[in-house]
């Protein structure tokens, strides 16, 4: 079942995709890059409540992911985050296929997610200093770029959301990242309306 | 651009509101033959369980008796074939448990334990050495230290233990002699007999209570399917009251009150139900509530009332769960919530935290 938080989230970031969508200009790319490679910070609310504490948990790190695009605006993309709080970690590696909407500077995304979550608590016993747990994620989100130079665009918002399967219960979490992107190769030609 | 920005501004902020903290509770299950301690969070609207991580923690061998410390910082479980008391630290995060070594030594077959609300003194029974061990605690580590004279005799077979609101006046129930043994508690640890003191109750009598107001002590005698309820007097005596002793259902094992002191509860291990009684404040006359006896899972063997008085968990040793009832505060009725916790083994005994 998907939290009240994360569909919350949910809800702003699709509000969010079609605002970007209206107010973006009318140029249509038909030329774009083969592969973009990101890197940036990232912020994934935990659904910590599943597995004992409180309320969820704000953990905050790195995401990194590629895309190589087979068609002008369909590729596929590798994503892999680490998420860090006081007592707890999150990582997520994860594939799966991405759409993109461009026009002129702007590129907005959509992406669907799966592979696996790797998530440790540390609270420490006699035996052991922590708690591992690894198990199949599935989810999906998307993103906008802006083209800062040639090869640069600012990632301003990727927003994902993730099922995990871990410590034996299921968490739904929201991740949101930002950052820069790198563009490289080309495929499709330009042409303007 | 700035519009952009301007939205992704607006969601991690409609993120960081939508974070709204729920009240919980925590609670402790004893796993005599994990040797364990299964650790839960309870949500105080629905009493809906959720397993912390972790969960169940290693304690030492047949753990049984788990009180927490009025601070929440610190768990004791009495361990009943290692004859010791293992201290547990609790994370004030998660609430999972971390035990700090060495535990510590009390007399043979520590079965049950209480402790002061102040949370400086810790009061164990040991059923088969026949004693009462005091300890006072540390209160930056939770550590205990024998006190001086302590450990106190008392007859053979004390099986269970409580305290008065006050600190006042122990009450140490023996199972053998069908009786209470009442002792006044000095500002240092030390137990006095109260004159008249073992005061008689039912035949095998096997579980017990004070009432939060300190006005009566509650008996359950699983012998003979009876309620005892004693009135405390002014030194800590105790006198049965008129109509004392009250029918239960079969073989009641186990009595808790409510936080109010209103009712009193009873679990029926052999009729798998819950005796519920309305307690005249004055006189401890006890008159059985309306839908009384309320039907429970098979065989629950204790009963412990949440520190908000919202509901009562029971512990079922046949099915081995742990389960929860609604207390409607202006009647005493209960009504099943169909909230359960699930345990590796049968349950020895539950702490509810505030």
């Amino acid at each position: 079942m998907i939290t009240q938080s994360a569909s919350k989230a949910w809800l702003a970031f699709s509000l969010i995709a079609l605002l970007i969508l209206l107010v973006s200009p009318v140029a249509r790319a038909q030329e774009a890059p083969r592969y973009d490679v990101f890197g940036g910070f990232s912020y994934l609310r935990f659904d910590a409540k599943t597995i004992g504490y409180p309320d969820s948990t704000n953990l905050y790190g790195a995401n990194v992911g590629a895309t190589g695009y087979i068609k002008l605006n369909f590729g596929v993309a590798i994503d892999l985050s680490g998420n860090y709080g006081s007592e707890m970690s999150a990582y997520h590696f994860m594939v799966g296929p991405q759409y993109a909407f461009r026009r002129d500077k702007s590129k907005f995304y959509v992406q669907g997610l799966v592979g696996k979550a790797q998530n440790r608590v540390s609270i420490p016993q006699t035996t052991r200093s922590h708690f591992e747990s690894v198990g199949l994620s599935f989810g999906g989100g998307g993103g906008f770029d802006y083209d800062w130079k040639p090869n640069i665009s600012i990632r301003v918002f990727q927003a994902d959301f993730f099922h995990s399967d871990t410590f034996g219960t299921s968490q739904n979490d929201v991740r949101v990242s930002t950052g820069i992107v790198y563009h490289f190769g080309h495929i499709g030609h330009r042409r303007r309306l | 651009m700035a519009r952009s920005i301007a939205a992704v501004i607006g969601l991690w902020l409609l993120i960081g509101l939508s974070a709204c903290t729920s009240g919980t509770h925590l609670a402790y299950v004893t796993l005599p033959g994990e040797n364990a301690v299964g650790a839960y969070r309870i949500k105080n609207s629905s009493s809906a369980f959720t397993s912390i991580v972790g969960s169940p923690y290693l304690a030492g061998q047949s753990p049984a008796a788990i009180v927490v410390h009025p601070s929440n910082r610190f768990a004791y479980v009495a361990n009943r074939i290692d004859n010791t008391i293992s201290l547990f630290k609790i994370d004030q995060t998660i609430g999972s448990l971390s035990e700090v070594l060495p535990r510590t030594p009390t007399g043979l077959d520590p079965a049950a334990m209480t402790m002061n609300s102040d949370g400086t003194l810790l009061f164990v029974v040991n059923e088969v050495s026949n004693s009462i061990s005091v300890y006072s605690v540390n209160p930056t580590s939770g550590a205990l230290a024998l006190e001086a004279g302590s450990p106190f005799a008392t007859a053979p077979s004390p099986i269970a233990i409580a305290l008065s609101p006050s600190a006042k006046y122990l009450y140490v129930l023996n199972g053998n002699l069908g009786s209470v043994f009442a002792y006044s508690v000095t500002s240092s640890g030390g137990l006095q007999s109260i004159a008249g003191s073992p005061f008689s109750v039912g035949t095998g009598p096997f579980g017990l209570t004070v009432d939060p107001n300190e006005k009566f002590v509650y008996v359950v005698n699983s012998s003979e399917d009876t309620v005892s309820i004693l009135a405390i007097t002014a030194i800590g005596a105790l006198s049965q009251v008129s109509g004392s002793p009250f029918p239960t259902g079969t073989t009641p094992v186990s009595v808790a009150t409510s936080t109010s002191g209103q009712y009193l509860y009873i679990g029926n291990e052999g009729s798998s139900n819950v005796t519920a009684y309305s307690i005249d404040s004055s006189t401890g006359f006890a008159t059985l509530i309306t839908g009384s006896p309320f039907a429970t899972g098979s065989g629950p063997v204790f009963l412990f009332t949440d520190p908000d008085g919202t509901f009562l968990y029971l512990g079922s040793q046949t099915s081995n769960n742990i389960t929860s009832f609604s207390i409607d505060p202006s009647t005493g009725i209960l009504t099943d919530t169909a909230q359960t916790a699930s345990t590796t083994g049968p349950p020895g005994g539950i702490f509810v935290s505030k």
